[in-house]
Parts: C-alpha cells; sequence; structure tokens
C-alpha cells in the first residue's frame, strides 16, 4: 500500500480524502471552464469559444497532472479496500 | 448582475465558490495530513499571500477596487462598498483562501505523484499545476473586474504575465518551506545561525520540538522567505522587459507608484494601448453599476470584455 511522507497512517479514510482532493479541483477547474464560456470573451478574444479552447489547452498541465493523480488514488484505494476485504476474510475464519 | 449577451460573474459568486471549497477542501486536508498540519498550511498560507498581496497592491500592481462606489445589489447602489466580504486591509480574505485551496492540493497531488521526490522538484510540479488553472482563472476575473491591473508590462490575456511567474514563485517557495519545516521537520542552513538566536535551540532536527515551537519556526520561515521569493520573481521577471511591454495598464494606481512616475499616461508610444481608458469611451462606465444593468452604458456586445476592460 502506497505510504506517503504526510502521514504516515494510511487509511482508507485517507485515502478516500485523497481521491475527493482530486474531484474537488477537477470541479473547480469545470467551473472555471463553465464560467469562461458564458461570460465575456476574455481580452483579445471575439467569442466565448475561444475562452473555452484557450481555457482547455492552458490547463493541459493541470489535466493531465489529474488524470495521472486520480488513477494513482483510485489505485490506492481499491487496493486498501481489497487488502482490508482480505484481511477481514481472514479473521473470520 | 448583467445579463445580456453574456453572463457577468460578479465577485460574490466567485467568494461563495471559494468558501464552498474551502470547507470541502479543508475538510479532505484534514483526513489525508490531520488537522494540525492543515491548520498550519492555512494559517501559514494566510500570512504568506495577505503579506505579499497587500505589498503588491501598495506598490501598485493591481487592486481589488474596481467595484468600489459603484457596487449595486438587486438593483440598489450601495456607496464604498467594494464588492468582497471582507477585506484584510487591501485585500479580500477570499483571495488568500483561494489561494490556500489551491495550494494544499497542489501540494497533496504533488507529493502523490512523485511520494520519493525531491522536495523541490515537488514543488515545481504543484508550482506548474496551480499556475495552469490559474491561467484560465485569471482572464475570467479581469473581464468581469474582481481584480485590475495598475502596471504596464507585458500582458496576455489582459494578465500581466509576471503574475503567472509570481504564482510560480510563491507556491514553489511555500511547499518548500512547508515540506522541509512542517512533514520533514528539518531546516535550511543558511537560517539555522539566525534561528539559534532567537529560538534558542538548535533547529537542523525538530522531530522532538513540540508543536507551538514548531508553528513559531514555520511562520518565522515563511516570513523570512517572502523577500527571497519576491527577489527571485523579480529577476525571472527580468526577460520580459527585454521581450517588451506590450500594453500599459487599464487603470492608475490608487496608490502614488514608482511605476505612474515611470511610466505616466503621457508618456505611452503610439500603438500601444491607453493606460486610461479615455472619455467618451462606450466601455468607460460612470456611476453605479446597476446602470450596466439597465443599458445605459454598456454597448450591446461588450468587445473585449466588461466595462473597464480594453480589448
Amino acid at each position: 500500500m502506497f505510504k506517503s511522507k504526510l502521514n504516515p497512517e494510511v487509511t482508507a479514510d485517507t485515502l478516500k480524502g485523497r481521491l475527493w482532493i482530486g474531484v474537488f479541483m477537477l470541479a473547480i477547474w469545470l467551473v472555471f471552464l463553465c464560467w469562461a464560456g458564458i461570460t465575456f470573451p476574455f481580452v483579445g478574444h471575439e467569442t466565448t469559444r475561444q475562452n473555452i479552447v484557450y481555457g482547455v489547452i492552458v490547463g493541459l498541465p493541470f489535466l493531465v497532472l489529474m488524470t495521472l493523480y486520480m488513477a494513482l488514488a483510485v489505485k490506492d484505494l481499491k487496493e486498501a479496500l481489497a487488502a482490508m476485504k482480505a484481511f477481514s476474510g481472514k479473521n473470520r475464519k | 448582475m448583467y445579463i445580456g449577451s453574456y453572463l457577468r460573474i460578479e465577485s460574490w459568486m466567485f467568494e461563495i465558490v471559494l468558501y464552498l471549497l474551502f470547507i470541502l477542501v479543508f475538510w479532505a486536508g484534514t483526513k489525508i495530513i490531520g488537522r494540525e498540519k492543515t491548520s498550519l498550511f492555512l494559517w501559514g498560507s494566510l500570512i504568506w499571500t495577505l503579506t505579499v498581496e497587500n505589498a503588491m497592491v501598495m506598490i501598485g500592481a493591481y487592486d481589488y477596487f474596481a467595484y468600489a462606489n459603484y457596487y449595486c445589489w438587486a438593483d440598489t447602489f450601495i456607496p464604498g462598498f467594494s464588492g468582497w466580504s471582507c477585506m484584510v486591509f487591501f485585500v479580500p480574505l477570499s483571495i488568500s483562501i483561494g489561494w490556500f485551496i489551491f495550494g494544499l492540493s497542489a501540494f497533496i497531488i504533488s507529493d502523490r505523484i512523485l511520494p520519493r521526490g525531491n522536495i523541490w522538484i515537488k514543488a515545481v510540479v504543484a508550482s506548474v499545476m496551480m499556475v495552469s488553472l490559474d491561467m484560465l482563472m485569471d482572464p475570467i476575473s479581469v473581464v468581469n473586474e474582481w481584480w485590475r491591473w495598475t502596471v504596464a508590462g507585458f500582458y496576455f490575456r489582459g494578465v500581466s504575465v509576471g503574475n503567472y511567474i509570481g504564482w510560480f514563485f510563491m507556491l514553489f517557495f511555500f511547499a518548500g518551506i512547508y515540506e522541509r519545516s512542517v512533514i520533514e521537520k528539518g531546516s535550511f542552513a543558511w537560517l539555522r545561525p539566525i534561528e539559534r538566536l532567537i529560538f534558542r535551540r538548535d533547529t537542523k532536527d525538530l522531530a522532538d520540538a513540540d508543536s507551538q515551537t514548531l508553528k513559531k519556526i514555520f511562520y518565522f520561515r515563511a516570513v523570512v522567505f517572502i523577500p527571497v521569493m519576491l527577489f527571485v520573481t523579480i529577476l525571472a521577471s527580468q526577460p520580459l522587459k527585454h521581450i517588451g511591454f506590450n500594453r500599459y495598464a487599464p487603470f492608475n494606481s490608487v496608490f502614488p507608484t514608482t511605476y505612474d512616475q515611470k511610466y505616466p499616461a503621457s508618456a505611452k508610444p503610439a500603438g500601444l494601448a491607453p493606460a486610461v481608458i479615455p472619455d467618451g469611451d462606450p466601455r468607460r462606465v460612470k456611476g453605479p453599476r446597476c446602470e450596466i444593468g439597465k443599458g445605459t452604458t454598456v454597448p450591446v456586445h461588450p468587445a473585449g470584455g466588461a466595462s473597464h476592460v480594453q480589448k
């Protein structure tokens, strides 16, 4: 299971928190992208469609890192849940 | 709120989103790194950003007064209200809260992506992520007048490029200080002699330090690193001067600044955008913002954004 320097005591709760923080960041990015689509054209733009294209282009590093992070967070959580399930199964036997 | 062809996103909408997200990110932060470390990140980022932002406003780089004296709520003019729910001197509290939200999230994300990486490499990843997000947020803020630029510089989509360099180094240094002090409980060699005098202990290893001492040392380092961060940001912004300024500030600063003396509107080279929007320009709004909603002075299709923003 993944262990971090930030918090050596990794629990399923910690991993769920990690997943949630990724969800919140993606949500705020989507809110900004929606705002870019409905508000005034940015300085130098003629339409709000240009705003959206601009938002996606400048957001590429963010999106790449977020995708990587979310994949890792989901993998960690799955592993932790599987380990917990196996552990509780052993205890029952 | 002006709803025509385009929606004007008011500062209160931005604030609601930030405060809501603050509760959620703080909650997630306490789950991941614990309440104490999350609180330290919060207070550290408040000290860090409020100091830097207030200094920037005072030297005339930008300000948050675009709404002052013409803010309207439900078509009623609110005299003197800046449009922000809480100001700490010249800076809205929500701006610092926003920095905490993005900073903590980027810090946690970079730690997961590079769990065994060097702290400064992790700080670079976190900063790149934050700048990428800010490059979408800042142009929205400019056309909606949440804040306004008052300095000549190299602008991209209405935002000073120096702003992005500043954002990068703000998180880069803060993440580095936080991880070294609070997570690794280590020190910076060049600061140790000064810290020994102030805290009366060797700060090389803080593993045995109680939480109060750790807090004090972390806040002290945050404050000491502010001039370092500003110096590096100014140094990194120098190439922009060689590229050349492509725009004079859309607004005059409310503070008497060196920028105004150095780049007065009268010294504007031909072909550059004006330092202020001239009288008679349809994008220049006189009077309260509720007049905008009634369609008195705003063109049907506000070219280039909101009333005060140049194309």
